[in-house]
């Protein structure tokens, strides 16, 4: 047994699956294949960010060589969302965003496709332009959405007020706020604003989507949710569900951004113009960053107060978030900030307002962290300004108000070590990691520093109650067998995962067991969407639940084969045994596929193992207390980073970036590793450089790699990964979430680190040594 | 994907490559010549360049050439950043050009490009402006050759059709001692467009330096040269006289704004001079 256990344990580094083809070049990604007879989109895209659209002439556009069609949806009512339906497939009378895409043209070639889009001509009357969060808070601000109020509210849940640019609000209050003021030996608050970014993905998305003679929709789609492609096409276009296959292969990375359904929506009126005919549009770079949606910015207000002992008994948040021109997804992480707004940290009064507001920037969606590096940065900086203003080690203070057992979240949930795992653990094996104790200033001579900045962070999933997630098993005549399930792989393992979980409970080689790379809305079992770092949580309890499914049947038929209870029975290395005798057995291969009789009666089947899951106990968030049960349960974790500064000129070394997570339990070490310094490498690379720059006007500046820049290989710091594994017991195997945590800490890690090294607050990113060095300028400058 | 359709020409001689480019003039079709064409696929698909015909310099011979000939080097225009750095014939120009751009780029930019492209920084110029490097220019009215410095700073104009074949720089400067620094937007990056990029060499009468980065052109400066050879002044004074001696604005755009450029530019002068100063004294 033990040489199986070795091979098959879910604590095996098994190299991922998708490590071969994509090594090679083999891997497909959607726009990778494309046949002769498909048509290409291009899109005509708004040079303004608030404008009127005063006509859309396509005459000429139609006239050029091998166009078909040329596609506007200025008569087309249909507006599309997540909570709320604001957005139009293409911009109707106005636009609200620069690069927002205002007509498509369909041609024989891509080539054709990008000339015609030249010869659309878009008369535009620039109105006003929301370029920012407080531009649009201010009273009688001019309006991104003037019809709000008769917007459709898909989810009941959102609160939109009319006559302004709020389009989502979500309180918390917790405890008794005024009086827990009145205890605080010490209060400290500051305010931040932080810009929104780009995923920058090395695959941009693309969509084909073509309509069939019999009523049929095929998409194929470089998505993360190829099931909510089929909800959104169905909600939109009247197709029963069952009509609409969705079609994801290989996935080059999403970080949140492909959970959109934009393209998508474009190519299915692009196919409908034509005919039917498959049509392909696939967004250029500088579309996939400014037309396409982005990270959320935020603006917020923090206010901390402690006693002395440093115990915090009140918090404030105001949280604004930049959602740009429509709120996608951007709603929903409103309301994710504020169900997690203490970080993990027991603060018995709590008062927050989470506000998504409308901005004529471009349009935001999740992205890695769904809400929580942007408050966490804002959250983190005030905790080391609280520890300052308390002569307290950062870290001290951080643990003496770490979350345990006995404490409830900002929402009220209960909190307690399955749920949550152990804070505590972390921050003391991150405070060993990073050598806390030499001191977090070190001066290395007379122009350089050495310092470091801590963090700490959790994350709930924000899923809805009903989220679901299903597996299938089905064995091959030799006994080896395949997953079918409809998680998407996007390069984060989760799949590899789902192998290894299965191989430890049927107690086999996991090198007998494949699952599907590409997923088919009609061929695989449903999967809520690949997100919220909970593919492992629900595609792994489904597939253990289908697995259980398996080895009753097994035990089932094998039973009969050898005449003995089935409770009698146990199954590893692709044979079912007696528990007593393990030499009386019944190879999987003989019973998989039925069994024969040595006479050639046969009897039983082909074993298909079916399992699902879906949530438990959620429940919405109450509008005016917050209280409710937004997920299932927090990852959390201690990070950590070190940098070189040289105080003459402000740049600086990475030296060092430390992660230490409560994991519950590791399945796979090596990707669990990869993953969560993959989130750090990402962390440091937006908080360092990553930004949209808009102009006066609401330009996007900056759309392409040669001016919005991410870190070089040659850049990347010392990475340091550690798991705490305080089991999770509704967990597969007891493990937890993980894929986006690497990232949540690490920026505002790196600011407190920063901070400390120049010995100035640094509020915002992207940290290029020009914003250090300004806010240096600006404080001497107050000085003299 | 470049949306616009043009022709391609390969001439074999610099005669065939100005009566091309004429051919295409006449015919309305914007002609540009080719050698690497990094920069004309990006402008191409920032929808800032049409052309309607691309003529490919390659396959000249003098625009190929790197070679010693009569006490002078000359670098066709047409030779790559990468073979530059990799000959290493000029110290100074391979200092900077490595620093240009990544790997795979350097393999496709060319000294030509670097010199007269359309992007403002034009850091390849600088080893030649200060080598006192003369341009090999091909034009309907024949070959002529131009002070390097001439052409940069609008004492002379590359005129349409004007073919940049060849940069010529006398042996004696390939071994002055000299400094190159180049500081961009990131902290450990070396890729991203210049806030500054200075060379420096050192010639007997002082320390020379030529400019990329700070102004919408490259350029040197004798006022700049004279201020920092006047060791008799204390370095920093120096240094701070020679921002206002910038011939033009220093620009604001996305890598930087012009107060910090200016901050960061007397570092860098500070660095060379305080380098070079020490050099043979």
């Amino acid at each position: 047994m033990d040489r199986t256990e070795a091979r098959a344990g879910t604590r095996d580094s098994m190299v991922s699956l998708d490590a071969w083809s994509k090594a090679t070049g083999g891997a497909k990604f959607n726009s990778d294949s494309i046949e002769q007879t498909t048509l290409h989109a291009a899109l005509v895209t708004s040079p303004y960010a608030h404008a009127r659209i005063l006509s859309i002439d396509t005459s000429q556009a139609e006239q050029m060589p091998g166009v078909k069609a040329v596609i506007t949806c200025q008569n087309l009512a249909i507006r599309c969302g997540t909570w709320l339906a604001d957005r139009p497939i293409l911009a109707g009378w106005k636009v609200r965003y620069y690069g927002e895409p205002v007509a498509a043209v369909v041609a024989m070639t891509q080539h054709e496709a990008l000339r015609a889009i030249e010869a659309v001509k878009v008369a535009y009357e620039p109105l006003p332009v929301v370029n920012s969060i407080a531009d649009a808070m201010k009273l009688g601000a001019p309006l991104v959405h003037e019809d709000l109020d008769s917007y459709i509210r898909i989810k009941p849940v959102i609160r939109p007020r009319p006559g302004t640019n709020i389009a989502h609000h979500q309180a918390v209050r917790k405890g008794d706020i005024s009086k827990a003021w009145r205890e605080c030996d010490e209060v400290v608050e500051a305010s931040y604003s932080l810009p929104q970014s780009d995923h920058a993905a090395l695959e941009t998305r693309s969509a084909r989507v073509e309509l069939t003679p019999d009523g049929r929709v095929n998409v194929h789609s470089s998505s993360q949710g190829p099931f909510i492609i089929r909800k959104n096409i169905s909600r939109y276009f009247g197709v029963d569900k069952h009509k609409i296959i969705v079609t994801t292969p290989v996935v080059g990375g999403s970080f949140g951004g492909k959970q959109s359904v934009q393209l998508e929506l474009i190519a299915f009126l692009a196919s409908r113009a034509v005919g039917g005919q498959a049509v392909q549009l696939t967004a250029t770079r500088e579309q996939d960053m400014a037309s396409c949606p982005v990270r959320i910015g935020l603006d917020a207000h923090v206010k901390l107060g402690a006693r002395r002992d440093g115990r915090i008994v009140a918090a404030e948040f105001i949280w604004m978030v930049d959602s740009g021109a429509y709120t996608d997804m951007a709603v929903v992480e409103t309301t994710s900030i504020a169900a997690d707004c203490t970080g993990p940290y027991a603060i018995d009064n709590v008062w927050c307002d989470s506000y998504c507001v409308y901005t004529n920037h471009p349009f935001a969606t999740s992205f890695r962290g769904f809400g929580h590096l942007e408050y966490t940065f804002c959250l983190e900086r005030t905790m080391d300004k609280l520890a300052l203003a308390l002569g307290m080690d950062p870290l001290e203070l951080r643990l003496a108000n770490a979350i345990g057992t006995g404490h409830t979240s900002p929402t009220r949930t209960p909190v307690n070590s399955s749920n949550a795992g152990s804070l505590a653990h972390c921050i003391g094996r991150l405070k060993s990691l990073m050598n806390w104790d030499e001191g977090q200033r070190i001066e290395v001579d007379g122009r350089k520093v050495r310092a470091k900045g801590v963090a700490c962070m959790w994350k709930n999933s924000s899923t809805p109650p009903n989220a679901i997630s299903s597996a299938i098993l089905k064995f091959t005549p030799d006994g080896s067998l395949s997953i079918s399930c409809g998680a998407v792989d996007m390069g984060q393992g989760a799949k590899t995962g789902l192998v290894q979980l299965l191989a430890e409970r049927l107690r086999m080689s996991p090198d007998r067991i494949t699952i599907n790379v590409s997923v088919n809305t009609e061929l695989n079992p449903d999967h809520w969407k690949t997100v919220a770092s909970a593919t492992t949580y629900m595609a792994g309890r489904a597939v253990l639940n289908a697995a259980d499914d398996l080895l009753a049947q097994l035990k089932s038929i094998a039973g009969v084969v050898l005449k003995c209870p089935e409770a009698d029975l146990d199954v590893a290395e692709e044979k079912v045994f007696l528990r007593d005798h393990p030499e009386v057995f019944v190879p999987f291969r003989d019973i998989v596929h039925g069994y024969m009789y040595p006479n050639g009666n046969s009897v039983g089947g082909q074993i298909i193992g079916r399992g699902s899951f879906i949530m438990r106990h959620l429940t919405p968030l109450d509008e005016g207390t917050g209280e409710g049960k937004p997920g299932p349960g927090w990852t959390v974790g201690a990070q950590g980073v070190e940098v070189e500064f040289d105080s003459r000129d402000c740049t600086y070394r990475l030296l060092k970036a430390v992660t230490v997570i409560d994991a519950g339990r590791v399945i796979n070490p090596a990707l669990a590793r990869l993953v969560v310094a993959g989130g750090m490498s990402m962390g440091l690379s937006l908080a360092s450089r990553e930004a949209l720059v808009v102009d006066d006007e609401g330009r996007v500046m900056n759309p392409g790699f040669r001016t919005y820049q991410l870190m070089r290989y040659s850049e990347q710091p010392e990475y340091v990964v550690e798991f705490v594994e305080t089991p999770n017991i509704e967990g597969p195997m007891g493990a937890r979430g993980l894929g986006e945590h690497g990232i949540i800490g690490t920026p505002v890690a790196l600011a407190n680190a920063l901070s400390s090294a120049s010995g100035v607050d640094l509020n915002t990113f992207p940290l290029t040594p020009e914003c250090i060095w300004s806010r240096r300028v600006g404080l001497t400058g107050d000085s003299m | 994907m470049i949306a616009c359709d043009f022709e391609y020409y390969a001439p074999s001689s610099i005669a065939e490559a100005l009566g091309t480019y004429q051919t295409m003039l006449g015919k309305g079709k914007s002609p540009v010549y080719y050698a690497g064409g990094t920069e004309i696929i990006t402008m191409a698909r920032a929808g800032r360049l049409r052309t309607g015909a691309v003529i490919d310099i390659k396959g000249i011979p003098e625009c190929g050439v790197f070679s010693f000939v009569g006490g002078q080097l000359v670098i066709g225009a047409a030779v790559t950043a990468g073979q530059a750095c990799e000959a290493n014939a000029f110290p100074l120009l391979s200092a900077v050009a490595r620093r240009i751009a990544d790997h795979t780029c350097r393999n496709r930019i060319t000294i030509g490009g670097g010199v007269c492209g359309s992007l403002p920084y034009r850091e390849m110029a600088l080893p030649f402006l200060l080598g006192d490097g003369i341009a090999v220019v091909a034009g309907p009215g024949g070959t002529r050759l131009e002070p390097l410095h001439r052409l940069l700073t609008g004492g002379a104009t590359l005129s349409p059709g004007d073919l940049l074949v060849q940069l010529i720089t006398d042996e004696s400067v390939l071994s002055l001692p000299h400094y190159a620094v180049r500081r961009v937007r990131n902290s450990g990056d070396s890729v991203g467009y210049p806030l500054v990029s200075v060379a420096a060499v050192k010639r007997p009468d002082g320390v020379k330096v030529a400019i990329s980065g700070l102004c919408t052109f490259a350029f040197r400066s004798d006022e700049i040269d004279r201020c920092l050879a006047d060791t008799g002044t204390p370095l920093a004074t120096r240094v701070e006289h020679a921002v206002s001696l910038v011939p033009g604005p220093v620009v604001t755009d996305l890598t930087g704004s012009s107060v910090y450029r200016k901050y960061v530019f007397k570092q860098v002068l500070s660095d060379i001079m305080t380098e070079l100063e020490e050099v043979g004294a």
